[in-house]
């Protein structure tokens, strides 16, 4: 039997963002939540281990009530039981924080033999929380998985460095943060939908956790925020094939890589 | 809080950068640049840093296997030591682990992959890229900070030689490690260094079938271009190496010319092609976003142009 838990993030859907550029801001209106792509990966990773040894998958994740999608798609996936820290929305907390209270989280859910997440989420790329909440928990961390697996109390992973691939182990419980290709997350049908939405589904606010709002308040958060200038010219051609090719063999003439 | 700005990459040509970007923004507070090297480290120059910028350098003393969870076993107790204003690290992936583990034990603040630092009235001022780049955040504190920092984000430079030249050894004691390194595994690798290329012919999913990167090649060679390619064609279909997938987890490159040939323009791509001097796109599907971050959109379809620009450049020569 293998205990997961597994940390998930809902983040606004980073290909449909459009951007404000005279008030330097994000435009979100109407961009819909998603979870973030590594976390789902991690969920169902989690849950193939729970097919093979048996043992519960458990999601925590904090945010605002709007993230229970997040959580109910996992639970679809296949995990067993949500829980969510609610009322603290993506902008209000920095990585430590959120590291801080997902760890709060885990200590009240109490056993587990691995923690998963996400190697990084696409809105601010940090790739920062998995390991803060090792560390925070005292368990070893193992960052950028491609592959993994269970060997007894062993957790062995692949590690992807670039140059060549690391092989690691540790004893559990351990947290392994993994990249979005470890698995493909399946397709849940209607019917897993349909149970997901029976599944337990536990709601905390930071009273639950044993932390207070001076804890949210420690955040480094953004002092102003602006849009970078896109200095791309947006040239455009359309036309015959044969136009199109005098274009590029232009630019490759200018370039001077053709005579 | 000590006046220090600590430095540390396991690359040594990232150390190089950010010791140059310290010296630069000390000026304003007087703080000291310190490099840390671990002692199993023969590759590195002790006079190669001090070059750069490192007035101080703390050699930690390591007799085991070199890992993150030692490192950064090692750069907490330092940290904890020195308690420095500002500490960055290169942002690779293993300085990425490293800079959180060490931000969550003693309780610093860290912000990722900065693109802009500043000291500002002894105020430490932040830039960041979100959103695939498409917002750039700004953070103001007086510290202490950890920063990890992107390769090539800052120059190397050699500086005007430091007054002070100290190196200090370090020992301490490390806890059993947990995390054990079994094996390396080879991987295919080009070798090939896409992030240095000047000319880059770049392919995604408007490619048919592996058999025609031929095509692609062919061109590439033609003008003297490297070959390169979006995330999925790496990462799922494999038709590619890894290390030769430009975009947000991947590569990212400043060519003097990126062709773009049926990539839809996914913004995690788009955040590996900033760097680009001039980028050309071509993409059957005018809505395709990579349009808006070109120089020069051809809309079309590749499978008719190269073939044809292929045969036009051969009949020059």
């Amino acid at each position: 039997m293998v205990e997961v838990i597994v940390c998930v993030k809902q983040v606004l859907s980073v290909a449909q963002i459009k951007v404000d550029r005279e008030a330097g801001k994000l435009i979100t209106a109407g961009v819909p939540k998603v979870i973030s792509e590594s976390d789902k990966s991690a969920v169902e990773q989690a849950v193939r281990l729970k097919e093979k040894y048996g043992g519960k998958v458990k999601i925590v994740s904090v945010g605002s009530d709007e993230a229970r999608e997040a959580l109910r798609e996992s639970l679809a996936i296949g995990a067993d039981e949500a829980y969510l820290l609610t009322n603290i929305s993506n902008e209000r907390v920095d990585g430590l924080v959120t590291a801080r209270l997902l760890a709060s989280m885990i200590r009240k859910i109490g056993k587990y033999d691995l923690i998963l997440c996400g190697d990084a989420s696409e809105d601010l790329y940090a790739g920062q929380v998995g390991p803060s909440v090792g560390a925070i928990l005292g368990i070893p961390v193992i960052t950028y998985a491609r592959y993994l697996e269970v060997k007894g109390d062993t957790v062995r992973a692949e590690r992807d460095l670039g140059k060549s691939i690391q092989v690691v182990e540790a004893k559990m419980p351990s947290l392994v943060t993994v990249v979005r290709e470890i698995c493909e997350p399946r397709l849940p049908t209607l019917s897993a939908i349909l149970t997901a939405s029976r599944k337990p589904f536990i709601k905390w606010d930071l009273n639950d956790v044993g932390a207070k709002e001076d804890d949210i308040k420690e955040s480094l958060l953004p002092f102003k925020s602006y849009v970078p200038k896109t200095e791309r010219r947006q040239e455009i051609i359309k036309g015959q094939t044969d136009e199109l090719v005098k274009a590029l063999l232009n630019v490759l003439t200018k370039e001077g890589l053709v005579k | 809080m000590s006046k220090e700005i600590l430095v540390y990459s396991e690359d040594k040509d990232v150390t190089l950068e950010l010791l140059s970007k310290a010296l630069e923004i000390r000026k304003d507070i007087d703080a000291l640049v310190s490099s840390i090297v671990l002692s199993k480290d023969y590759a590195v120059n002790l006079d190669e840093l001090h070059q750069h910028g490192a007035e101080r350098i703390y050699i930690l003393d390591i007799r085991t296997h070199i890992t993150n969870e030692i490192v950064s076993d090692l750069l907490v107790k330092l940290v904890k030591e020195r308690n420095p204003m500002l500490f960055l690290i290169g942002a690779t992936k293993d300085g990425r682990e490293i800079a959180s583990v060490i931000s969550a034990k003693l309780g610093i603040r860290y912000i990722p992959d900065c693109i802009g630092i500043e000291l500002e009235d002894s105020n430490i001022k932040i830039e960041r890229s979100v959103y695939a780049g498409n917002l750039i955040n700004v953070y103001i504190t007086h510290g202490p900070l950890i920063a990890s920092i992107p390769p090539k984000v800052f120059e190397a430079k050699h500086a005007e030689v430091p007054a002070k030249k100290e190196i200090i050894t370090v020992k301490y004691e490390v806890s059993e490690p947990k995390v054990n390194v079994i094996e390396y595994k080879q991987k295919e690798v080009t070798g090939l260094n896409i992030e240095n290329a000047e000319v880059i012919i770049s392919v995604g999913r408007g490619l048919a079938k592996k058999e025609d990167i031929s095509m692609i090649k062919e061109l590439a060679e033609l003008i003297g271009a490297q070959v390169a390619c979006s995330r999925p064609l790496a990462t799922d279909l494999k038709w590619f190496p890894e290390d030769q997938y430009v975009g947000l987890s991947g590569k990212k490159v400043s060519p003097k010319l990126y062709i773009a040939l049926g990539i839809s323009g996914q913004v995690q791509h788009l955040v590996g092609i900033k760097g680009a001097k001039f980028v050309v796109a071509v993409n059957k599907d005018e809505n395709a976003p990579i349009f808006k971050s070109s120089d020069l959109g051809l809309i079309g379809d590749m499978y008719e142009i190269i073939p044809k620009l292929i045969e036009v450049i051969k009949s020059k020569r």
